[in-house]
């Protein structure tokens, strides 16, 4: 049996140049799927074997630089220098050297031992750069360099050989750029300094703690503070007596200094052989990044978007409603097991997983299609179009991806927020996320505004996503105004080459965000359905039986019926009864369970649930409740991932928020009706 | 551009921005109390209900129409062209595809022995179809255009 060799391996890249392709690539699209550690931002292992080796490689965060401004740049950047893998293969994309060459400069500075990967040759070509190879590695530590082509699967073989023989290397780059003799005697000093620190001087590459002090990078001088007070104290001074030195901030001048190395880098390695021309992208982002038309097309694309996810999606509903409902639901009643045993399959089992999974197709397609228009480059150009209307309200254009993204599902659109590098900008906007209206309020738009206004329905259903975005623009508003006050760092977005999108890549994104949706059905959701029946067929004297689901009398006697009594009395001046009131409470576990809840608690089937609650509601105490269900507190998962994101203070504060903001404005409703007359 | 490219564009956008218009015009004819009524069809097409739909009539409407006000080598006017063209023809697209759903959920709810009735016809007679086949056209010399110009030689290289 041949041991093999264990070499773990970091991808590391900026956005959009290709890590995806070649991660799936080298791994076969097999990935082990989770979180960084603290936080919800994902993690994607996967390994490859090659001879007698075995990689275990990690696919960083696209990421421009190593600072601590951004979640994803402190997850790289401590996984590069305490994790220390064997390799980093930096990713770079050839036709936007210049650009990519600063991250390049960053991880050499950090002592990691780096493969680079040049990208898109092809397209460096088309835009008339050549690339001199041998002396690009030269000027950058004679690093190996593989010029690749990763979508035509060139060069993966030589990056693989790359690996191998880094990984039996130790780096070589102790001074990647000079700083100046003022700055480098300070470095030196520094350094010297750190030494004395042994938990510091032997974890980490010292000249980069040293810079990283220097420049006052807040993560960097909490972990030393922790060992040296005086220390950080020290460097504080000679920060000050640099900067004014200098006549300039000190991270500013380290910035200057590394692009001044990357354009001297790039001066002598790349020569433009011809002057670039227009591109395919610069005649698209003529007319799809237009003043006038920008936002309109976008809104089209967006149009496209739902229709796809909801009308071409129809006949998997059907096919998996008449699977659940239909098929197995009769073949567990007609089956002969005991009653109690029948029904917990049935009503519980059955049911309620059922009605979850009938908007799987709508929620894949949704993904696919956001998919589809990120791995062509669009969804860049909408945070781009969109940017200066957010800035209005306090937000970037970043901020509208999340959002698009709610309108499906807020548990990935909480995810979605780690794009924002401003962390002001991130926390409005996942707690804003929750009022965009995901999917899983839609079936109490439908059975309300369809019992109650006619040939409005549909004006009241488009009321309510209106509805939600004119307070998730009044709350960002006020956020930033009040509670995460000053100014955001600004918009930095690359705005990448449109791509012909790769179906691999497509599919595999789709399919990691819809099985994020399957694992919240079969775990959180399933478990809230069959709380709900059990919690429907026993009450304070004990199990109430099976009949309880189907006699209205019984249901009451129910800890459910308990429950809903106990709180309707809050909810009285909206005009709600206790099964009103108790469907909300199971809606806390998933918005999708209000409406089966409200069916078993009027004991009606869902088809005939309009009768029933036409006779409990009023239109405005209708209208009311369906503002109550936008707005107040989103789901348990959504929640979770507001928790995993910002912390459990953030989760409360979206959590309290949220129900006060609900309670007001089915308040406000119910009043305002009441004085037109209406209620 | 030539003048005949630049023609049918026009027409064909033209056409968009009426159905737009009359699409808004049953939108608010359905959603407000403002007794009048929705039109069913125009020249023999179905006029959609829906606000999403007239905005996006519309917009590729307008686009396809922007080069008629551009000069002939103008790239804004070669831009919205292919711009307008992209999005016709994945309006298009969907267009059939959401015929098939339609087809599939009938065969499905039909074996279950629901009744359902649907005519194919009602969503072949849209813009988005007729409008589609037109754009079709404009996309092939969109594509000629662009290769002529040497813009497209990077994007269909990839794709080999």
């Amino acid at each position: 049996m041949t041991i093999m060799r264990k070499i773990r391996v970091a991808l590391v890249g900026n956005p959009n140049v290709g890590k995806s392709v070649i991660f799936n690539e080298l791994t076969g699209g097999k990935a082990w799927v989770g979180n960084w550690p603290g936080v919800t931002v994902e993690k994607k292992v996967g390994t490859l074997k090659a001879g007698e080796y075995e990689f275990e490689i990690t696919d960083l965060p696209g990421i421009y630089s190593l600072t601590a401004y951004s979640i994803d740049e402190v997850i790289a950047r401590n996984f590069i220098v305490e994790e220390k893998p064997d390799v980093v293969v930096n990713i770079v994309n050839a036709a936007s050297i210049e650009r990519n060459l600063y991250l390049t400069i960053s991880l050499l500075e950090m002592e990691a031992n780096v493969v680079i990967a040049l990208n898109m040759m092809d397209i460096a070509e088309s835009v008339g750069l050549k690339i001199n190879v041998d002396l690009l590695s030269k000027k950058l530590c004679n690093i190996p360099i593989i010029p690749m082509i990763a979508i035509k699967k060139v060069g993966f073989k030589e990056l693989i050989d790359a690996m191998i023989n880094a990984s039996k290397t130790k780096p070589k780059c102790e001074k990647i750029v000079d700083y100046g003799s003022i700055v480098e005697e300070q470095i030196d000093y520094v350094k010297e300094k750190l030494k004395e620190v042994k938990d510091i001087a032997e974890k980490y590459p010292l000249r980069w703690i040293a810079i990283k002090l220097l420049e006052n990078d807040k993560e960097v001088v909490n972990k030393v503070r922790k060992f040296s007070e005086k220390l950080i104290a020290e460097v504080g001074e000679i920060r000050k007596k640099l900067s004014e030195r200098l006549g300039v901030d000190l991270e500013e001048y380290f910035v200057e200094k590394r692009y001044e190395k990357v354009a001297e880098i790039v001066k002598v390695a790349v020569i433009r052989v011809k002057e670039a021309g227009l591109t395919f992208s610069d005649i698209i982002d003529y007319t799809v990044t237009h003043k006038y038309l920008g936002i309109p097309i976008m809104m089209t694309v967006l149009y496209m978007l739902f229709k796809f996810a909801f009308d071409v999606a129809t006949p998997f509903v059907d096919l998996i409603d008449i699977l659940f409902n239909n098929i197995l639901y009769n073949a567990v009643v007609n089956s002969g097991l005991p009653k109690l045993l029948a029904s917990f399959l049935a009503d519980g089992v059955i049911s309620g997983l059922g009605s979850i999974l009938v908007f799987l197709p709508n929620i894949a397609l949704l993904f696919l299609a956001l998919a589809l228009l990120e791995d062509v480059g669009y969804m860049s150009r909408v945070a781009f179009i969109t940017d200066k209307i957010m800035h209005k309200v306090g937000l970037t254009g970043k901020s509208i991806i999340p959002m698009v993204i709610g309108f499906g599902c807020n548990v990935p659109a909480i995810i979605a927020t780690r794009v924002i590098e401003d962390e002001n900008d991130r926390k409005t906007t996942a707690l804003i996320l929750p009022l965009m209206s995901c999917s899983a309020r839609l079936p109490v738009y439908l059975v309300f505004a369809g019992t109650f206004f006619g040939a409005y329905a549909g004006t009241a259903v488009l009321s309510m996503y209106l509805l939600g975005l004119a307070l998730a623009i009044l709350i960002a508003t006020f956020l930033r105004k009040f509670v995460f006050k000053g100014p955001s760092t600004g918009f930095i977005m690359e705005m990448p080459p449109y791509l012909i999108p790769q179906t691999r890549t497509v599919i595999l994104k789709m399919w990691e965000r819809t099985k994020k949706f399957l694992f919240k059905a079969g775990t959180v959701i399933f478990l809230g359905v069959i709380t709900v029946w059990g919690l429907s067929i026993t009450g304070p004297s004990g199990i109430i039986g099976v009949e309880a689901l189907e006699n209205p009398e019984l249901f009451s006697r129910s800890w459910v019926g308990i429950i809903g009594h106990a709180l309707s009395s809050i909810f009285t001046p909206m005009g709600w009864d206790w099964r009103a009131t108790a469907s909300l409470i199971f809606g806390l576990i998933a918005k999708e369970l209000v409406i089966g809840v409200m069916a078993v608690l009027y004991g009606v089937s869902e088809e005939n649930l309009s009768q029933a609650i036409s006779a409990a509601f009023t239109p405005i105490s209708a209208y009311a409740y369906m503002a109550f269900t936008l707005i107040y507190v989103p789901c348990l998962a959504t929640i979770a991932a507001i928790r995993g994101e910002l912390g459990v203070k953030y989760a409360l504060i979206a959590l309290a928020y949220e129900l006060v903001l609900a309670y007001v404005v089915a308040f406000i409703i119910v009043s305002l009706g009441s004085l037109l007359g209406l209620g | 551009m030539k003048s005949y490219v630049k023609a049918l564009a026009g027409i064909t956008g033209s056409l968009y921005v009426i159905y737009g218009i009359l699409a808004l015009y049953n939108w608010v004819s359905e959603t407000f109390p403002l007794n009048i009524n929705p039109i069913g069809s125009f020249l023999t097409l179905n006029v959609p209900s829906d606000i999403g739909a007239s905005i996006a009539l519309i917009t590729v409407g307008l686009t396809l129409m922007l080069p008629l006000f551009s000069g002939n080598n103008s790239v804004q006017g070669l831009s919205a062209l292919t711009v307008g063209t992209f999005l016709a023809v994945a309006l298009f697209a969907l267009q059939i595809l959401i015929i098939m759903a339609n087809i599939a959920d009938t065969l499905i709810l039909s074996s279950v022995g629901e009744e359902v009735e649907y005519n194919i016809l009602d969503d072949i007679q849209r813009i988005e179809f007729y409008g589609g086949v037109l754009s079709l056209v404009l996309m092939y010399y969109v594509i000629k255009e662009l290769s002529r110009r040497k813009i497209i030689t990077s994007m269909f290289s990839r794709r080999k």
